[in-house]
């Protein structure tokens, strides 16, 4: 009975198509795992072997990576969501209002971006409490530790950009608090709050540039640092561990 | 029994792996490890992020399932809701700018926070303790010293502030300092309290813990993560109209719109 | 063909002479590609810059002296609003004046309770007099601040700057604030 998939299966594998994505066998021989690792090119962000302590959950708490893992959610969702958002002042309530009441698991995707947008703060913030207390910023990691921290700075600039958008009273007067501290910078604040918002007060002006930042400018600089990260990550020897 | 493939050690045979640095080897020990102690990325460690994201995922659906995202009323400048806050994870500066002068408080302090932060590792040089949660038993104490005088002191501070502030220490100010209600209230006594007690905290691990760089450190970062922590929770769950005070089971909720 | 440099052919007097031919070049490059970078950051501000401005902080026409002063007269000098350039019109003794709605407290948006017959800020009950929108209680520091306005072929030009405005620091009535008498 089972005859007939399973040749057709063993076809599949040995035919051209699976062979050109495919250079090794299944991963369970020592070659075939390295292999599986160095030539995917997802996998191959990891090394082919890692240190057995780094393994253990108490020691990273698998921080970093869910900061990332929640950055791809956050990207998938947003992109979702911008297919019914347009921001301008008169329209961006009501594209809210509808993907929350007309757009079919248009109120589960928003809640998810919400949610993830809160969640990636957080891990970000335990990730470097993690990275702070084990030591593992010094020597050879200094600049990937300066890398980090941009990192969070952005972090908490993309979720702030996008605390905007919405544009319901919340939104408003929360990024009206940001706007008078900007504006409380010695110096220059008048003139950086004018031109980074783009008005006197909260208007169309700000709400399209912090859509752009939102949703271009900043992600595509996250994503940037991210790949400098994981790169340093592996070119730094590694997850870090006792000596 | 059938041996594991792969390069295996011989009994009392000292081989070793290099794992290599990219960097400068003079600036940089060179990492030996014994072979036992690496583990195949496939599967152990794909396994491992495999279901931690599943875990996440399955979270993230039942909190998206369970509690929709806040959507109040279209914005209008005609009316402030009252208070007006930052999203949380800023409200530990909204917190900050209560005690100080604005600027001070949401655009210096945090900047010099931040440049001070990503200078860590050109102070602390040393390679000691990488990997080990807070580097060796003092390191632990010093931190757990650090996270109560830390937390103790900001919750003291800011009830402080707000006792003197309730008695016209304000009227006082403007009455008697020499630069009236600014000079001292908004600059001179913040930035001397937040200098003196960072200070202090160093001094301390040094005399009690006799800690080195690493350790004070650790003391330094501990005193950030407890003040950030102490501050978010202040602003978030006892601010209420007007920025008042209150107890966080009797805070009255945002008074949201009034008639232009 | 690269051919390794010869130091017995440059002359060696002047600063010319002791850059060699290699490092000219390379900064060279690195010059202009700073040149460039420079050029496409500092283009970024001036864009970045609104020049258009709606609602507050533009130039706000709200009609001549006359019609104004009628409208006061029928309504017993309530403040006329203007929401779109945040300011309301007032009646203080002898002519008009534009005030700026935000508290001088800490900035919320005040509005004028008609019920109390003065301006009543929600967050901290600031409150402000009807026609000169001096401080009569509350915390606030100094009375609402004030827009230039001029008059402009018969019709009044209310400046919204924010940035531009009559910082009355004296809690009192002061007439010389006055640009539009009537």
């Amino acid at each position: 009975m089972l005859e007939l998939p399973a040749e057709m299966w063993r076809r599949v594998k040995s035919g051209p198509l699976w062979k050109s994505l495919f250079r090794h066998g299944y991963p369970d021989s020592r070659k075939n795992q390295s292999l599986a690792v160095f030539t995917n090119v997802f996998l191959h962000l990891h090394p082919v072997k890692v240190r057995r302590h780094a393994l253990a959950i108490p020691y990273t708490w698998c921080m970093g990576g869910l900061s990332f893992f929640l950055f791809l959610v956050l990207t998938l969702t947003g992109t979702l969501l911008m297919f019914y958002y347009r921001p301008t002042t008169d329209l961006a309530y009501a594209d809210i209002k509808d993907l929350e009441t007309v757009v079919v698991f248009g109120q589960i995707l928003r809640n998810m971006h919400r949610w993830a947008g809160h969640g990636m703060v957080i891990t970000v913030f335990l990730h470097m409490v993690r990275v702070f207390y084990t030591g593992s910023y010094k020597p050879p990691r200094e600049f990937n530790w300066v890398v980090g921290t941009l990192l969070f700075v952005l972090t908490l600039v993309l979720s702030y950009t996008g605390y905007l958008l919405p544009w319901d009273q919340l939104a408003f007067w929360a990024v009206t608090v940001g706007y008078n501290i900007a504006q409380a910078a010695p110096f220059v604040g008048n003139e950086f709050a004018f031109v980074l918002f783009g008005g006197f007060q909260l208007g169309a002006n700000a709400l399209l540039r912090f859509y752009v930042l939102h949703v271009v400018a900043l992600p595509l600089a996250t994503g940037f640092l991210i790949a400098i990260h994981f790169w340093r990550i592996r070119k730094d020897g590694g997850i870090s561990g006792p000596l | 029994m059938t041996t594991p493939r792969g390069p295996q050690p011989f009994s009392g045979q000292e081989k070793r792996l290099r794992l290599l640095a990219f960097v400068r080897q003079d600036s940089v020990v060179r990492v030996d490890k014994r072979v036992e102690d690496t583990a195949m990325v496939w599967p152990h460690l794909l396994v491992i992020e495999f279901i931690a994201a599943m875990l996440w995922f399955i979270g993230l659906f039942i909190i998206s399932a369970a509690f929709n995202a806040p959507l109040q009323d279209h914005s209008t400048p005609d009316c402030t809701p009252n208070p007006s806050k930052a999203p949380w994870y800023l409200l530990n500066l909204q917190e900050l700018l209560l005690h100080m002068d604005k600027g001070l408080a949401g655009v210096i302090v945090p900047t010099v926070w931040i440049v001070f932060m990503m200078a860590i590792p050109y102070i602390d040089r040393s390679r000691e303790g990488v990997g080990i949660y807070f580097t060796s038993p003092n390191g632990k104490r010093i931190a757990y010293f650090a996270a109560a005088y830390a937390t103790a002191l900001t919750f003291s501070l800011i009830l402080l502030d707000k006792l003197l502030k309730d008695h016209g220490y304000i009227q006082f100010a403007s009455d008697n300092f020499p630069g009236g209600k600014q000079l001292f209230p908004d600059y001179i006594i913040p930035i001397t309290t937040m200098i003196v007690l960072s200070a202090a905290l160093v001094l301390l691990v040094k005399i009690i813990f006799h800690g080195n760089t690493r350790e004070w450190m650790i003391a330094v970062w501990t005193g950030f993560v407890c003040v950030y922590l102490v501050l978010t929770i202040v602003g978030t769950s006892m601010r209420g109209p007007g920025m008042d005070m209150y107890a966080p089971w009797a805070l009255p909720s945002t008074h949201q719109c009034f008639a232009p | 063909m690269i051919r390794p440099h010869d130091d017995v052919t440059t002359s060696s007097s002047g600063i010319l002479g002791r850059i060699k031919r290699r490092q000219l070049l390379r900064l060279g490059f690195l010059g202009g590609t700073l040149l460039a970078l420079g050029e496409m950051s500092a283009l970024i501000y001036p864009f970045m810059k609104p020049n258009k401005i709606v609602g507050l902080g533009a130039k706000v026409p709200v009609g001549s002296t006359a019609s104004l002063m009628a409208q006061f007269q029928s309504t017993q000098d309530v403040p006329i609003l203007n929401t779109l350039g945040r300011f309301f019109l007032l009646h203080p003794e002898g002519g008009i004046i534009a005030a700026y709605r935000k508290c001088t407290h800490l900035g919320c948006t005040v509005p004028y309770v008609a019920a109390e017959n003065r301006f009543h800020c929600p967050c901290h009950g600031s409150l402000y007099n009807k026609k000169t929108a001096v401080v009569e209680g509350g915390p606030a520091p100094k009375p609402l601040q004030l827009f230039h306005i001029a008059e402009q072929n018969g019709t009044l030009i209310v400046d919204t700057n924010p940035l531009n405005v009559i910082d009355r620091q004296k809690n009192e009535w002061d007439p010389s604030v006055l640009e539009i008498k009537a």
